[in-house]
């Protein structure tokens, strides 16, 4: 049945159908249904009341016949004749109707009926002799006739007076004996009406309610979507009709308008992202140009100054002077180091091989004030690193760190694995840093003095921005330190097989 | 919970609570609705059944005789059960009863013209109440030229050969009465008798027919002679209902206090009288020989106000009044005198009167 009426009821059209037919149904039949009672009970009333005048009209039509009679007697006019026959006729035919016959049921009015309709009779019998009698001239047959017809005629009228009396009394007694239920009928039947447009009103608020609540709720979820909201649940319609249909597009639409938007905010992201890195090449492009800039200030005609310092070391070694050609191989060994590319790769080694030639110049001129120690890994020393990533740091250590000591301290290297992680750290005993300049140096926002008394002029910011950019790895750089405490600065690369992976998955990205 | 969009404003979620009452209120309409339509259809019945019941006026059947009762509408008993006797046996008989109600007695024109109307409405028989009189003559015979049998309801003095009589001797009624009240008191001097006479027993217009009245005091004076038991101190009439019953009572126990017993031809008068007596005390002293048998009257008997009443059987004759005009309908005029005995109830059988009922 439900399923039926589900079928039946399958667009709005059909619904708003469905409901006025309904009301309609209601309303009318309750319009019907009072009518007919209405009608009924009129019917009846009419009934009541129709016998009443209907003897009146007899005893009119009897007064006619008495009349026309009279007047023909006493002045024997034709027209008079003509019309007492008429009106006998008619006197006559109302009479035949008014006998009743007794079957059934019959009342004491039936009776008077009968008594009237053979009364009409003898009087008509009696009229029509006195006619004939004053027709042949036989004036006292006519008038013992007419006397007779008189008497009979006040016989009918007693009885029709009878007859309406008793129709009135039984009237009265049934119109009081009906007026109560009628009372009651009435009320019954404005309960009714009341109650059936009660019902149809909430009939129609209920089907209307269930009807818009649909579009309310699309109403409702295009509200949310346009402040944004595409989170907000689907829009669920029961009903099979348009709205249902509505409703499906509507959250087929939401779903595509989210992941619309979800995409392109994807996309942002990976533009966004995209250009940050570009924005970073470019910044360590512009730092690799700096360095190189700075470099190729320092090697102003490098070959010149190669070869002057070969000259002086074979000078000193025909001079006999040793020490001597001991420093200024160990000078040219940083220099051609340092005239080197920045951006190309050195084995860990070579950084390592120029910082004991570093060692070295620094024994000539500073004797033992400043020493050296290394704890190296030697496994570690075929690693792949960028140059010029450790002297800078030595250089900050003997300059910042330990270079207005007088007693001189100690620099200590050390190229050890742990997790994972190749840590190169350079640590001095000497004068520390406050927070202030560890967190800047951390930063890269060190001050240009920083740099000042390097012979590369590279900075600790330029060697982490180019190990990040080595290794693409991030945390490169811890630095410990605090005021009179002395500094370490710890370079943290990735091992080796890390650093395949990465590779690996540079690779697979690309 | 019900939200709202804050733009529009409208609910855009009806909860289970509001589904429920949308249903109880459905549900409540549609009974008020059912219980509405089906109390105006009850109504309805009623106004109809109301309409039917008055138009059926009790009778039904197929009639095969039409007769006319010309009778008294007052509230005498004897009547009323005269009355009640005719419609029974007219059920009885499947005879239809037109009820012509006199409500003044001695109306002879009305007598006349309903005897009339009944011969020209051609009815089987008629019955009438009063009593024969000799200007019902020409009316009389005009019905029973047109072979309408009459049954008078009262047996006069003087006959009619065409008309049949149903009802008491008035001459043994009178005896029976004479011989009631001379039991009434327990007295070795003559009981001192006062007889009230209603209006409807005394022919006035034609003193020199004896009325019914004059048959039924014969017969008293007769059983007076005869026994020498009843001194008859007054013999009051009863004109109307202005100068009434009570009133005549208290004449005579005023006029004449030696009065033991009081006598009354009928049921209203009895009743009456026996008020009259308890209101001046005079219970034991004086009491009333009555006729009829009402509730108030046994009542009366059970106290000892009435010493006992003559029923003259009204609802027997009116019984015998159509089984009589159905026999002879369709047969030529035969004289019939069907008497009605009188019984006399006393304390002694009352009961037996409420035991035996209404019987033809």
């Amino acid at each position: 049945m439900k399923k039926v009426w589900k079928r039946v009821l399958h667009s709005i059209k059909s619904k708003i159908i469905a409901v006025f037919v309904l009301t309609m149904i209601l309303a009318g039949s309750t319009s019907i249904f009072i009518l007919g009672l209405s009608s009924n009970i009129i019917e009846k009333m009419d009934d009541m009341f129709s016998d009443n005048v209907e003897i009146k009209n007899f005893l009119s039509d009897m007064y006619n016949v008495n009349a026309n009679l009279t007047n023909y007697l006493v002045t024997n006019d034709s027209d008079s004749l003509v019309n007492y026959y008429r009106y006998k006729d008619i006197f006559s035919e109302k009479a035949q109707n008014m006998f009743r016959e007794m079957h059934g049921i019959y009342s004491q009015n039936d009776l008077i009926y009968k008594d009237i309709a053979y009364m009409v009779e003898a009087y008509l019998c009696e009229t029509e002799a006195a006619v004939t009698a004053k027709r042949m001239d036989y004036a006292n047959v006519y008038i013992a006739r007419y006397a007779e017809a008189n008497q009979i005629s006040g016989f009918i009228r007693t009885y029709a007076d009878r007859l309406s009396l008793n129709i009135l009394s039984t009237n009265t007694t049934q119109y009081l004996d009906m007026s109560e239920n009628l009372n009651n009928l009435r009320t019954a039947n404005l309960i009714l009406i009341i109650s059936v447009i009660s019902l149809n009103v909430l009939v129609l608020a209920y089907l209307t309610y269930n009807m818009t609540k649909p579009i309310i709720k699309l109403a409702h979820s295009a509200e949310e979507m346009s402040k944004g909201n595409f989170d907000a649940d689907d829009v669920e319609v029961y009903a099979q009709d348009e709205l249902s249909i509505m409703a499906k597009a509507f959250n087929g639409m939401k779903h595509s308008i989210k992941n619309y938007i979800s995409e392109l905010h994807d996309k942002a992201d990976t533009e966004a992202k995209l250009l940050e890195q570009q924005i970073e090449n470019l910044r360590i492009q512009s730092l690799l140009v700096d360095a190189e800039i700075k470099a190729l200030q320092m090697q102003i005609n490098p070959h010149f100054l190669f070869n002057t310092l070969n000259a002086g070391v074979q000078l000193a070694m025909i001079e006999g002077a040793d020490r001597t050609s001991t420093f200024l191989d160990n000078v040219a060994k940083i220099f051609r180091y340092n005239a080197k590319s920045l951006d190309r790769k050195v084995k860990l080694s070579d950084e390592i091989e120029t910082i004991r030639a570093y060692e070295g110049l620094f024994q000539v001129r500073f004797g033992d004030i400043i020493r050296f120690e290394y704890d190296i890994d030697q496994s570690l020393l075929d690693l792949d690193v960028p140059p010029l990533i450790i002297q800078p740091l030595v250089e900050n250590a003997t300059i910042h760190g330990i270079g207005n000591l007088e007693q001189g301290g100690v620099i200590r290297i050390a190229i050890q694995k742990s997790d994972g992680v190749v840590r190169i750290s350079v640590q001095d005993n000497g004068v520390g840093m406050p927070e202030e300049t560890r967190r800047l140096l951390l930063m890269g926002q060190s001050s240009e003095t920083e740099k000042s008394g390097h012979m590369t002029g590279i900075g600790v910011h330029n060697v982490v921005q180019r190990l990040k950019l080595f290794f693409n790895y991030e945390d490169v750089i811890e630095v410990k330190s605090a005021p009179g405490s002395g500094t370490q600065v710890i370079l943290k690369i990735p091992c080796p097989d890390a650093l395949k992976q990465t590779f690996d998955s540079m690779l697979w990205k690309a | 919970m019900v939200m709202n969009c804050i733009q529009t404003g409208i609910p855009i979620q009806g909860g289970k609570k509001m589904k429920w009452l949308y249903k109880i209120a459905l549900a409540l309409l549609f009974t008020t609705m059912v219980t509405s339509a089906v109390l105006a259809a009850y109504y309805f019945n009623l106004v109809n059944k109301v309409y039917d019941e008055s138009a059926l006026n009790v009778f039904s059947g197929n009639p095969k005789y039409h007769f006319s009762l010309i009778i008294n509408s007052g509230d005498d008993e004897y009547w009323q059960s005269f009355t009640e006797g005719v419609f029974e046996a007219a059920k009885a008989h499947n005879a239809a009863i037109e009820y012509n109600p006199i409500s003044d007695p001695d109306s002879t024109d009305k007598i006349i013209e309903y005897i009339n109307i009944a011969n020209k409405s051609r009815v089987d028989g008629i019955i009438v109440n009063s009593e024969y009189s000799a200007s019902y003559s020409d009316a009389i015979n005009n019905a029973a030229n047109s072979g309408i049998h009459i049954v008078v309801g009262m047996v006069g003095s003087v006959d009619n050969n065409r008309l049949s009589y149903v009802g008491n001797s008035f001459y043994d009624y009178g005896i029976k009465a004479a011989k009631l009240i001379s039991q009434a008191k327990d007295k070795r001097t003559p009981i001192n008798l006062a007889v009230i006479l209603s209006n409807a027993s005394r022919n006035e217009s034609d003193k020199t027919v004896m009325s019914q009245s004059d048959i039924m005091m014969s017969g008293i004076a007769s059983v007076i002679e005869s026994e020498k038991k009843i001194n008859l101190l007054c013999t009051m009439y009863r004109k109307s209902d202005l100068l009434g019953a009570e009133d005549l009572t208290r004449s005579i126990l005023t006029d004449y206090p030696e009065v033991d017993v009081i006598f009354c031809t009928n049921a209203k008068d009895t009743q009456a009288a026996a008020r009259v007596i308890v209101e001046r005390n005079l219970v034991g002293e004086v009491v009333i020989v009555g006729t009829g048998v009402t509730e108030e009257i046994k009542h009366y008997i059970e106290k000892g106000i009435v010493f006992g009443v003559l029923d003259r059987n009204g609802y027997s004759a009116g019984y015998k009044s159509v089984e009589l005009l159905c026999e002879s309908v369709g047969d030529s005029f035969q004289l019939s005198y069907v008497n009605i005995a009188t019984d006399i109830y006393t304390a002694i059988n009352i009961d037996q009167k409420q035991l035996k009922g209404k019987q033809p």
